[in-house]
């Protein structure tokens, strides 16, 4: 750490306008920050820090569509994020993700100024980037949707109209409506988010929205294939096959 | 389920009673007809006993005719007609009776068939009245149970609105919200700060003075909506639009205060906040016959998980039972992209309005906040 302070580039991102102009006023005061962009949601705060690289994200919770943890998910790694939200019941989970702070609307210009210190600090600590992240459910609840980032597009696909997905080496492939997503995720770990009760693991390298299921034929011994309402076939193996009798 | 079906005391009692219409009658036959004793019982009890299970049928009278509704005139009117129908065909069948029995050898002389007629018409209505009367006390007394019952319930959920007013005042959500913004807009723009608090100490003051009058006008009920939702505006700038429309004929109509206000709230929270782009939420009140109706619609993101909407539309429910039994209804349309919740509200009687001790401080201040909202509603 050297004395004079390098400048911040900043990016917001709140839903809400005078959550930002309020968060901007503050930033303004402090000195030594860059505010280099203002979102208004989460598509664009991701499209945003994929463009700009900034060196922190101030990053609300609860806004449309894309919530700030669905953001977090799709942003690159290296990116530091700052929550701010109203709720505090997020709290635990912004630790999980790594979050560098987080801090409560509406926050005193001093807790922001420490929350940049922060960013600061890791920054100079060159910390290598920290692990996968996947806390982007509350804790014991299933997931609700899926955000797949493409590019600079980002997608957001509710479970109930996911129809299965396909592991392929460090991706899965999200099936929904005859189109396909790839996702940087393990199936298993995609598995362990979606509610149990309506995704199965029906072979090693599928998992299967229940709802979609049409039937299931034996193809040869031992060996059967789910036939889905579109009438896509996909294999199912012995234990997927138990996995399944044990769901209907 | 008949009332005296329903209690094995009162079945009882009933049993008794016309087993004692059975000796009456045997007592008349005996006294009047000069037949013996013995003759006149084995005639008269069980006639009495066969009387029994119809005279049931006076509590579907009742039901159809309640004093209540009919007047006393139409109710006796159908209560004497009924009697005289229902104790023709009983002397009919004493009369069929009377003739087995004689067949059977029980001395029963044919000549006092004419007079045996007669007297059990005259018996029969008397008795039948009877009953109609006592079924008319049974409806009596359940109506002014019933009656009590919704009054404890409207007066809970009295409490729980004045309870829910209190908490729109502390919601922590709507507070934190609104605090926000006028955090926000402090530094930046000190005028829109100030109209947010103003139009917040509006809101609260209003929602709580409305919130303890059992009845306000519905024009005043949607511009409280109208209120809370131009707070929500400084929040959500141009993704929250507000429409509402009151039709100038149920203007005056008297509802319970801020019982559209739990349905607003989900209008934003789980549908305006949900979309990027947001969307409108509209308020129409309009006269459907004898009926005031209210429509909230707004449009919601398909893939967000709703959760918690739950408890305001049951409020809404209870609050509705309460203020109106079973006379009002809430109905709630989801569709993937849209929500809709219909409240269906009967127009009460002023005379009904003053008896519930409405006073005109609900009716007294609406116009002057009406004017002032309107002239705000824009600069936000």
């Amino acid at each position: 750490m050297t004395d004079e302070a390098r400048t911040l580039r900043v990016v917001i991102v709140d839903d809400e306008e005078p959550a930002r102009l309020a968060l901007r006023h503050d930033l303004e005061s402090l000195g030594d920050v860059e505010i280099v962009a203002e979102c208004a949601n989460g598509f664009d705060a991701v499209k945003v820090a994929g463009e700009v690289k900034p060196d922190v994200l101030l990053l609300d919770v609860q806004m449309p569509k894309l919530d700030g943890f669905e953001v977090l998910e799709l942003l690159d790694a290296d990116v530091p994020v700052v929550f701010v939200t109203a709720y505090d019941e997020f709290a635990i989970r912004a630790f999980e993700v790594h979050a560098v702070d987080y801090l409560l609307k509406p926050a005193a210009r001093d807790r922001l100024a420490e929350a940049l210190a922060r960013v600061r600090d890791r920054q100079s600590a060159a910390r290598p980037a920290a692990g996968v992240l996947r806390a982007t459910r509350a804790p014991g609840a299933p997931l609700e949707r899926v955000v797949i980032r493409d590019g600079a597009q980002v997608h957001v696909v509710g479970v109930g109209k996911v129809d299965y997905v396909e592991a392929q080496d460090d991706y899965v492939a999200i099936h929904s409506a005859g189109k396909s997503w790839l996702k940087e995720q393990t199936l298993g770990a995609l598995e362990g988010q979606l509610d149990p009760r309506r995704f199965v693991r029906i072979h090693r390298s599928y998992l299967l929205n229940i709802e979609r299921l049409a039937r299931v034929e034996l193809y040869a011994k031992d060996s059967r294939i789910a036939i889905l309402q579109d009438g896509t076939k996909l294999p199912v193996s012995r234990s997927g096959y138990q996995r399944l009798q044990a769901l209907l | 389920m008949h009332p005296i079906l329903a209690d094995r005391r009162r079945f009882q009692l009933h049993l008794i009673a016309w087993t004692l219409v059975g000796g009456i009658l045997a007592l008349l036959v005996h006294s009047l007809l000069a037949i013996p004793w013995g003759a006149a019982l084995v005639f008269g009890l069980p006639l009495g006993l066969v009387a029994a299970p119809v005279s049931l049928s006076a509590w579907y009278v009742c039901r159809a005719t309640p004093l209540s509704r009919v007047g006393p005139l139409r109710a006796g009117a159908t209560a004497v007609a009924t009697a005289v129908l229902t104790a023709a065909v009983w002397a009919g069948v004493g009369r069929g009776w009377w003739i087995l029995l004689r067949g059977q050898g029980v001395s029963l002389p044919a000549s006092a068939e004419g007079s045996l007629f007669t007297l059990l018409l005259g018996l029969g209505a008397l008795a039948y009245l009877l009953s109609v009367t006592v079924h008319y006390l049974f409806q009596a007394f359940e109506e002014s149970a019933a009656a009590a019952r919704r009054t404890l319930e409207a007066e809970v959920a009295h409490r729980e609105a004045e309870l829910r007013a209190l908490r729109a005042q502390v919601d922590p959500h709507f507070l934190f919200n609104s605090l926000n913004s006028v955090s926000g807009l402090i530094g930046a723009a000190p005028d829109r700060a100030r109209l947010m608090c103003r139009m917040l100490a509006d809101f609260l003051r209003d929602s709580l003075t409305l919130g303890t009058v059992p009845r306000i006008p519905l024009a005043r009920e949607v511009a409280l909506s109208e209120q809370y939702l131009r707070i929500e505006q400084v929040r959500f700038g141009e993704r929250l639009g507000v429409e509402a429309t009151v039709d100038p004929a149920c203007v005056e109509v008297p509802v319970p205060p801020l019982i559209l206000q739990p349905l607003v709230e989900n209008a934003v929270r789980h549908g305006i906040a949900t979309r990027l782009d947001g969307g409108v939420v509209r308020i129409e009140a309009r006269l459907a016959g004898d009926r005031a109706v209210c429509v909230v619609t707004n449009p919601r993101d398909p893939d967000t998980a709703r959760r918690g909407t739950g408890f305001g539309l049951d409020i809404v429910r209870r609050r509705l039972r309460g203020s109106f039994g079973e006379a009002a209804a809430l109905a709630v349309e989801p569709s993937d992209e849209a929500y809709r919740a219909t409240i269906t509200m009967p127009v009460e009687a002023a005379a009904d309005r003053r008896a519930a001790g409405e006073g005109p401080a609900a009716t007294g201040r609406p116009d002057d906040h009406e004017a002032g909202q309107a002239g705000r509603g824009g600069d936000v």
